[in-house]
């Protein structure tokens, strides 16, 4: 059943009729197949093709021009420099702040949100009044467009006037300059990023919590199993799963995140919010070095597809864990 | 044992009013902001109280910020997106989900690792190349490049709805003697509707918010939409903030409705395709 | 219409066969139940006596035409599937139009506004609109046509997979187990209904079910499959009466046939685990065989009469009948009784008072319903008492 297709047949094999039973009339089996398979290959095309010309395609183009010292002003026209921007770019220090920033930036965003995420479904989960329209409160900050986000945290995180320091005012706490004092740059734009990014997580957890069959919560309860036992024996394990494809994708947007870092701090204060996307796009168009920026770019990816692939080996690994199980 | 339950019934409550506050504060204090005036923010110090009395006269703060041509530029931007990733994405979820041919999986990989590439990764080669093309200072460029990374995603949320649909179906047809081709119009499009509705949402989002693209090869600011417009005032106080905050209200308003409205479709295609890619 | 032929039709996905070798001939207007247990291959005959599914080596012909390379369409079939594959987003009425739509149906009816319109116009067309209305007269659906496939409950939409099949008036229906989905009741309601459709249309039926009972009452001939082969091809009666194997005969019947294995010495045939007499007179070579008896055609034995001794295992009552289970010789009561399906005889007898947990019994066999199977194959010895050998067996 699971390999069969509109033909009936399975995938990729021919079979010829016995030319004993041509039939009079109606195309040959072999025919129709290869039909069939024509109309696939002209349906996908169109996507595969874009994606070749405008991603796969400038890719390359990237990562060669690494190997060159093509400047803005030009930016076909650069000469060959061999390994040179790689040298120069494993040798300087902003390189390695930038991937350290990148890793600081991933962690904190990726704990942040799957910890408040995860919370927050579980209390939504529960039937109280109301549930729905805080469901769609809760959903709100993922809608809103970086621009607005990067706007209204910028504004609250101000430091004579913003909210922030005038709720902490009230307290009797002093002004902190959360997107310029280098201590506090790097949290106020990953507090920015949980705010926006969590309820991505709230909403594909509580999907799965809602499969979590009503008689498995009777039976811990019949157990003698309390709210936190429940949680722990029943609940986790089944939103294990679930869990570990939220965590690989809130990394793997963590890494390519740019816009609200960007707008908020540009990577300062002191470069300690320059990832390597950032690091990127401020060579390529601040410091008009194309060459380079490729080559941070290169190297980036390089980090980001290593990060993926562990992911995807633990992965596989927990998979054929819990199957064995 | 019952005062247990009444202190555990505190604590969520306390736990999901906690939540409501943090999500709902920044989007409170934006609209708080656009009706508040400069002297206020700067000097008095803004009231934590919104001033709805102001609310009638709001339309007029909006002078100060082209915020109405810029939509317009954004809602084309995000139309064409719209309009191109799903006429891509439909027929390719169909070829993925429906037919065996070689070279498969391997589009099906393709499609699911584009998402994992930085746009700042290849906003240096698209930079060039779009700068060979003549498409630099345009929005047909913007809708070329978004779609890229728009497409792959609607393409997904429709691949797994049309999983859904059980081969009977299309077999029946084919029996009742509907053709290869009127499988798709006459059984799979109608029953995958609400998916691809929610592929339109996500795909003509992805065009009105993105920022990156937009910044970099706009450099007439006639031809900016909302969001490149916008970013120009974080940080900046010289604009009315009030102005500023309306404007960003009006920009962000049609993108909560609109998902809020299908977030459960959405979510489920955007994990889909990490799934099952 | 169609006279069907199979000309050892095989079919395998990758190496592996799942129809070997399928061979038959069937008339015109038959009621065929290809029957069989769950993964026989019944199944994927259906579908490609279809055209849903390709035919690997051999040839299907309808009427002497080979109809292998045909579109499902081509073929002037109908098919019932077993989930009903009804079109979710159509309304009764038009998911029972939707064959006359396609019928009617131009490709450049796909462009954008053309197609809504012209949708609404075959729709309205006086041959489709009585015809709709009237195939949901038959099968009593008249109030339900505005309704989607989501409110009707179970039979409804088994009526309505059924008006679709028929609203084309095609010479051969496919069902394909239509009846696994419905509860007891409306399984027995809607067996006599698919059974008048067939008395009344009067065209070709093949249906595959894995439920014997709706094969004996449904079918004018059977295929009994097992493993991709046909085990046999026959009329209800015969399928029950003489089956062809020791498969056929365990298969079919609620218990299925008694099989004991037996020796044979000049015509004496014993119980090979108590030695008791089974039958005497009987024209069988010497060796080993198994001797085959219905539980019907088993009693308890009269005062006086012979017959081997069993011990009572199991009783089981049916209202009017019991079916009791017996276990060949006497055991001694003391070691212990297991109870042992495959040594165990089933019997379908009136209720009588020695028939309780570990009673001593005698057994009576009607000597004209025995039949013996050779050990080793498996295969019926040919009668002996006058019954002629069932027609369209196994080539």
């Amino acid at each position: 059943m699971s390999y069969r297709t509109v033909d009936g047949a399975p995938p990729g094999r021919a079979s010829a009729p016995r030319e004993a039973h041509r039939p009079a009339r109606g195309r040959g089996t072999r025919s129709r197949r290869r039909a069939g398979r024509l109309l696939g290959y002209a349906f996908i095309a169109p996507a595969v093709l874009y994606l070749v010309v405008f991603l796969v395609v400038p890719l390359l183009q990237g990562i060669a021009m690494s190997f060159t010292d093509a400047k803005l002003i030009n930016p076909t026209g650069g000469d060959p420099v061999g390994v040179d921007n790689y040298a120069s770019t494993l040798t300087a220090d902003r390189f390695w702040n930038s991937l350290l920033a990148t890793v600081l930036y991933t962690t904190a965003t990726v704990a942040g949100t799957v910890v408040l995420g995860t919370a927050a479904a579980v209390l939504v989960n529960r039937a109280f009044r109301g549930r729905a329209l805080l469901r769609s409160l809760l959903a709100f900050p993922y809608a809103m467009p970086t621009v607005a986000v990067a706007l209204v945290f910028a504004w609250m995180y101000n430091q004579s006037n913003g909210a922030f320091n005038r709720g902490l005012g009230i307290l009797g706490i002093g002004e902190t300059g959360w997107l310029t004092d280098p201590d506090w740059g790097m949290a106020s734009v990953v507090a920015a990023t949980v705010w926006k990014v969590f309820p991505f997580v709230m909403l594909v957890v509580l999907a799965a919590l809602q499969s979590v069959s009503a008689e498995l919560y009777e039976a811990a309860r019949i157990d003698g199993a309390d709210a936190l036992n429940t949680f722990r024996s029943i609940v986790l394990p089944h939103l294990a799963p679930t869990l570990r494809i939220v965590a690989l994708l809130m990394t793997i947007w963590s890494i390519r995140r740019f816009e609200i870092i960007f707008l908020l701090t540009g990577g300062g204060p002191v470069e300690t919010t320059n990832t390597l996307v950032i690091n990127v796009y401020r060579t390529a168009f601040s410091d008009q070095n194309l060459g380079v920026a490729a080559t941070v770019g290169a190297l980036g990816l390089v980090v980001s597809l290593a990060v993926t692939c562990v992911f995807l080996l633990v992965e596989r690994r927990e998979t054929k864990r819990e199957e064995a199980l | 044992m019952r005062l247990r339950r009444v202190t555990a019934r505190l604590l969520v409550s306390a736990a999901l009013l906690a939540f409501a506050l943090f999500a709902g504060f920044p989007v409170y204090w934006m609209v708080n902001t656009a009706l508040t005036n400069d002297s206020e923010l700067y000097r008095t110090g803004q009231d934590w109280w919104p001033h709805l009395e102001r609310l009638p006269e709001s339309p007029s703060t909006l002078a100060d910020v082209p915020i109405g041509s810029w939509l317009l530029n954004s809602g084309f931007i995000a139309f064409g997106t719209t309009l191109l990733s799903l006429l891509m994405a439909v027929l390719g979820a169909y070829a993925l989900s429906r037919y065996r041919f070689h070279g498969r999986g391997a589009a099906a990989f393709l499609l699911f690792a584009t998402q994992m590439l930085p746009e700042a990764l290849l906003v240096v080669p698209l930079f060039a190349l779009f700068g060979a093309l003549g498409l630099l200072n345009g929005l047909i460029g913007l809708v070329l490049a978004n779609t890229a990374f728009a497409m792959p995603v609607a393409l997904f949320i429709v691949k797994s709805a049309i999983d859904r649909i059980p081969y009977e179906i299309e077999e029946s047809a084919r029996v009742d003697g509907c053709p290869r081709y009127g499988q798709l119009t006459h059984i799979v499009l109608p029953l995958v509707a609400p998916s691809i509705a929610a592929a339109a949402v996500v795909t003509f989002f992805e065009g009105w918010n993105e920022f990156l693209f937009a910044n970099t090869f706009l450099t007439d600011s006639e031809k900016w939409p909302a969001s490149v417009g916008l970013a120009t005032f974080v940080g900046q106080y010289t604009t009315p903030l009030s102005s500023v905050m309306a404007a960003a209200f009006l920009f962000s308003l049609p993108a909560i409705v609109f998902f809020v409205l299908m977030q459960r479709r959405i979510v489920s295609g955007l994990t889909a395709g990490a799934v099952k890619g | 219409m169609p006279r069907m032929v199979f000309d050892q039709v095989t079919k395998s996905f990758g190496g592996d066969p799942v129809i070997a070798d399928f061979s038959a001939e069937i008339e015109d207007r038959e009621f065929l139940v290809l029957l069989g247990p769950s993964g026989c291959g019944k199944s994927t005959m259906l579908r490609m006596i279809a055209g849903l599914a390709d035919v690997t080596g051999g040839a299907i012909s309808f009427d002497g035409e080979v109809v292998n390379d045909l579109e499902p369409k081509e073929r002037e079939i109908a098919f019932v599937f077993q989930s009903y594959a009804l079109y979710p987003h159509m309304t009764v009425a038009q998911n029972i139009a939707f064959p006359l739509l396609m019928n009617a149906f131009r490709p450049w009816y796909h462009l954008p506004v053309v197609s809504a319109v012209m949708k609404r116009a075959i729709a309205r067309r006086p041959e489709v609109a009585e015809r709709v209305a009237e195939v949901a007269r038959t099968l009593e659906l008249t109030d339900y046509l505005d309704r989607r496939p989501k409110s009707l409950s179970g039979g409804q939409r088994q009526r309505v997979a059924l008006a679709r099949s028929l609203v084309r008036d095609p010479s051969l229906y496919l069902l394909d187990e239509p009846l696994s989905n419905l509860d007891a009741k409306l399984r027995t309601q809607m067996r006599s209904e698919i059974s008048g459709l067939h008395r009344r249309v009067r065209k070709s039926f093949v249906y595959v079910t894995h439920d014997q009972v709706e094969a004996m009452t449904m079918a004018t001939r059977i295929i009994v499959l097992d493993a991709g082969r046909i085990q046999q091809i026959g009329t209800p009666e015969e399928i029950y009466g003489e089956p062809a194997n020791t498969f056929v005969a365990k298969f079919i019947g609620s218990p299925g046939m008694n099989l004991i294995p037996a020796t044979a010495a000049d015509g004496r045939v014993t119980d090979a685990r108590s030695g008791q007499v089974l039958d005497r007179g009987a024209d069988l070579a010497d060796g080993d065989y198994l001797f085959g008896i219905r539980p019907e055609a088993a009693r308890l034995a009269a005062d006086g009469e012979a017959g081997p001794a069993a011990t009572v295992t199991t009783v089981e009552h049916l209202g009017g009948e019991v079916v009791a289970g017996c276990e060949l010789g006497e055991p001694d009561a003391e070691a212990g009784l297991t109870v042992d399906l495959g040594g165990t005889v089933f019997i379908r007898t009136a209720p009588h008072p020695s028939l309780t947990g570990r009673g001593r019994v005698r057994l009576a066999f009607d000597r004209g319903a025995v039949r013996y199977f050779r050990a080793d194959t498996g295969q019926r010895v040919p009668a002996t008492r006058g019954t002629p050998q069932p027609q369209g067996s196994i080539r």
